[in-house]
C-alpha cells in the first residue's frame, strides 16, 4: 500500500467521506454531496477554484493508491471549479503567477501548495470528466469500470504537503471587523480607518489559506449569517 | 472620529464655511444673544438691553474666534416684532459675521425677514428654522425675500425611529428648496434628557452618511432643561457650564458642523473646550486619512504648544 503509515490519511479535513483507502478511485462531486454505492478511496465535494482545489490535491497525492479521479456533480456557478480542475489537470499552473492555466473561474489561483504537488496530481491520476452528472448510478458505473484498469499504486512515495502561511501577506487592516453604526441603513464604522460607509458586516474567521468570513445579510424575510470567501 | 464615504457638501454662510468631512473645516459655534433669561435683557417685550454688556460678550467671543480659529455666528432672539427689530438693528452695527434670528412668535420672525430685506442684511442672515409647524404666510414671505440661507429642522412628533426621522428631514429639505433656500444646514433637533436625548447624535451621523449635508444642533437645550442640575447645590454656574460644554463636545465629535451653545456668556469656556477637541480631531483624522490613503484638507487648530 502506497501510504505513509505514520500519518493519518487524508491529511486535510473537509466535506468528504473515506471508504477504502487502498482503492484506486477518488470521486469529486463538486457542488453537491452525492452518495455513490461503489468502492472508492475518498468521495467529497469541492466548492472553490482555489482553496478547494488545493485541499483536494493534497488529499489525493498523499495516497499513491489513487489513480483515477472522477470529476462529477453540478458545476459551481461563478467559481467554475469543475472546469478549473480540468484545466489544472490538462495544463497545470503558471509557476510565477500560480494561476491555473486556461481557467475561467473568479479566482483560479493555487497558492498554498508547491508546483511539485500540482505536477504530481497531474501525473498520478487520470481524470474522468463527468461534470454536471449527478446520477449516483451513472457515477458508480464509471467507477466500477475504471477499477478494472487499475495500473497499481503510483511508483513514488506519497507527498505530504503542509499548508504554510506566506510571510508578509497578512494585513492587519483586515483584522478589524466593522462596527454597526446605523444598522437601519447598513452603515458601518471601520475602526482601523475611521471610515463610515455602507458595507456588509463582516467577521473575519480566518485569513489563511484564504480570507474567509461571516457576512451578515438582511432582507425582508430576516437576517442570515453567511460564511464566504472574501 | 469619522471619515464619511459619502461626499460631504460645505456652503459659505455669509463668510463662514459650514460642512465637509469632520475635521476639514473648523466647527462653527453659534452663540445666543437676547435670551429672556440673560442678564443683558432689560425688557424682553420692548427689546431694551444692556448694550455695554452685550458688546463685551461679542468682544470676548470675537477674541476667542481669533485665538482658536473657530468661527462665530450669533443667534438673536426677539420676543416681539419690536424687540426683534431693535436687536437686529443693534447687532448689524456691532457684529460683522453671519447671524440667525429666532422667536417663538411668528410675527417677530416675519418682522425679522422684512428687516433683513430692507436693511440689505440678507447676505448674512440665516433663517432658523424651516420646520413642520411653519405656516403658509411665513413661507410666502420668506420665499419672496432675498434670504437664501436656512436651518432645516428635521423634527416631527410622529418620527420616533431613525428611519422616520430621516424621512422627516428629507421632506423638510425639499420644503426648504421649494421656499427658495439655496444653502441649508440640517438640524435633527435636540431631545430632552430621558426623552430621546442622544438620538439626535445618531441622526447626525445618518444625515452625514446618507445625505452628505452640513449639520447643525443646539445640544445645550438638553442640559438647560435637565432637572439634575437644577437641584440645590448643583445649580451654580460652573456646574451648568460643564454640562453645556459636555453636550457641545459630544455634538462636535458626532460630526456636527455648527453648534448652538446657548448663552454667549459662556463663549470663553465653550470655545476653549471645542478648540481642545479640534486638536484631537485633527490628529485622529490625519491618521485615519493615512490609513485610507486620502488627503482631504484638515483644519489645523492652534495647539499653543
Amino acid at each position: 500500500m502506497g501510504m505513509n503509515d505514520n500519518r493519518n490519511w487524508p491529511p486535510i479535513p473537509g466535506d468528504f467521506e473515506v471508504k477504502n483507502p487502498s482503492s484506486c478511485v477518488a470521486i469529486c462531486t463538486l457542488g453537491k454531496k452525492i452518495e455513490v454505492s461503489t468502492d472508492y478511496a475518498i468521495i467529497g465535494t469541492c466548492k472553490t477554484e482555489n482553496i478547494g482545489i488545493e485541499r483536494m490535491i493534497v488529499n489525493v497525492i498523499s495516497n499513491s493508491c489513487i489513480r483515477f479521479f472522477i470529476l462529477a456533480g453540478p458545476e459551481i456557478p461563478g467559481h467554475k471549479t469543475g472546469a478549473s480542475v480540468k484545466c489544472l489537470h490538462e495544463s497545470g499552473i503558471d509557476p510565477s503567477t500560480r494561476r491555473i492555466l486556461g481557467a475561467e473561474g473568479a479566482i483560479p489561483y493555487v497558492e498554498n501548495v508547491p508546483i511539485e504537488a500540482v505536477e504530481r496530481f497531474r501525473s498520478q491520476v487520470q481524470l474522468i470528466s463527468m461534470v454536471d452528472v449527478t446520477d449516483p448510478g451513472e457515477i458508480a458505473r464509471v467507477a466500477d469500470e475504471v477499477v478494472l484498469r487499475n495500473p497499481g499504486p503510483y511508483p513514488a512515495d506519497p507527498i505530504w504537503v503542509e499548508f504554510k502561511a506566506r510571510p508578509g501577506k497578512a494585513s492587519s487592516r483586515n483584522m478589524g471587523a466593522a462596527i454597526a453604526l446605523l444598522p437601519e441603513f447598513g452603515i458601518s464604522f471601520d475602526p482601523a480607518s475611521s471610515l463610515v460607509s455602507r458595507m456588509d458586516l463582516v467577521a473575519w474567521v480566518t485569513t489563511h489559506p484564504t480570507t474567509v468570513g461571516v457576512v451578515m445579510k438582511s432582507d425582508e424575510t430576516g437576517t442570515a449569517l453567511v460564511g464566504q470567501e472574501l | 472620529m469619522f471619515v464619511f464615504k459619502k461626499e460631504q457638501q460645505a456652503f459659505d454662510f455669509g463668510g463662514v464655511t459650514i460642512g465637509g468631512q469632520p475635521g476639514q473645516n473648523p466647527t462653527v459655534l453659534i452663540g445666543g444673544l437676547f435670551f429672556q433669561t440673560q442678564p443683558v435683557v432689560k425688557n424682553a417685550k420692548e427689546g431694551t438691553f444692556d448694550e455695554q454688556m452685550a458688546k463685551e460678550w461679542i468682544d470676548t467671543a470675537n477674541m476667542m474666534v481669533d485665538k482658536t480659529g473657530h468661527p462665530l455666528i450669533i443667534q438673536a432672539f426677539g420676543r416681539t416684532p419690536e424687540a426683534m427689530e431693535r436687536h437686529l438693528t443693534w447687532l448689524a452695527d456691532n457684529f460683522e459675521g453671519p447671524f440667525m434670528f429666532e422667536s417663538t412668535n411668528a410675527d417677530a420672525r416675519k418682522r425679522a425677514i422684512q428687516f433683513c430685506e430692507q436693511s440689505g442684511l440678507a447676505g448674512r442672515a440665516i433663517y432658523n428654522s424651516i420646520n413642520l409647524s411653519m405656516k403658509e404666510e411665513e413661507k410666502t414671505l420668506l420665499r419672496s425675500s432675498p434670504i437664501r440661507m436656512a436651518v432645516v429642522l428635521g423634527w416631527s412628533p410622529r418620527a420616533t425611529g431613525l428611519a422616520d426621522r430621516m424621512e422627516t428631514i428629507k421632506a423638510m429639505i425639499s420644503e426648504a428648496k421649494s421656499i427658495g433656500m439655496e444653502k441649508i444646514v440640517v438640524d435633527p433637533a435636540t431631545m430632552p434628557v430621558g426623552a430621546g436625548y442622544g438620538l439626535e447624535y445618531r441622526t447626525m451621523l445618518a444625515i452625514k452618511s446618507e445625505l452628505g449635508l452640513p449639520t447643525c444642533l443646539g445640544p445645550h437645550n438638553a442640559p438647560s432643561a435637565w432637572k439634575f442640575i437644577k437641584q440645590p447645590g448643583l445649580d451654580d454656574e460652573a456646574t451648568q457650564i460643564s454640562a453645556v460644554v459636555a453636550s457641545t463636545i459630544a455634538a462636535q465629535l458626532f460630526a456636527t458642523d455648527c453648534i448652538m451653545y446657548g448663552s454667549m456668556a459662556r463663549s470663553k469656556q465653550v470655545f476653549t473646550a471645542v478648540s481642545l477637541i479640534a486638536n484631537a480631531m485633527a490628529a485622529a483624522v490625519a491618521e485615519a486619512q493615512q490609513a485610507i490613503g486620502v488627503s482631504t484638507p484638515i483644519f489645523e487648530p492652534k495647539s499653543f504648544e
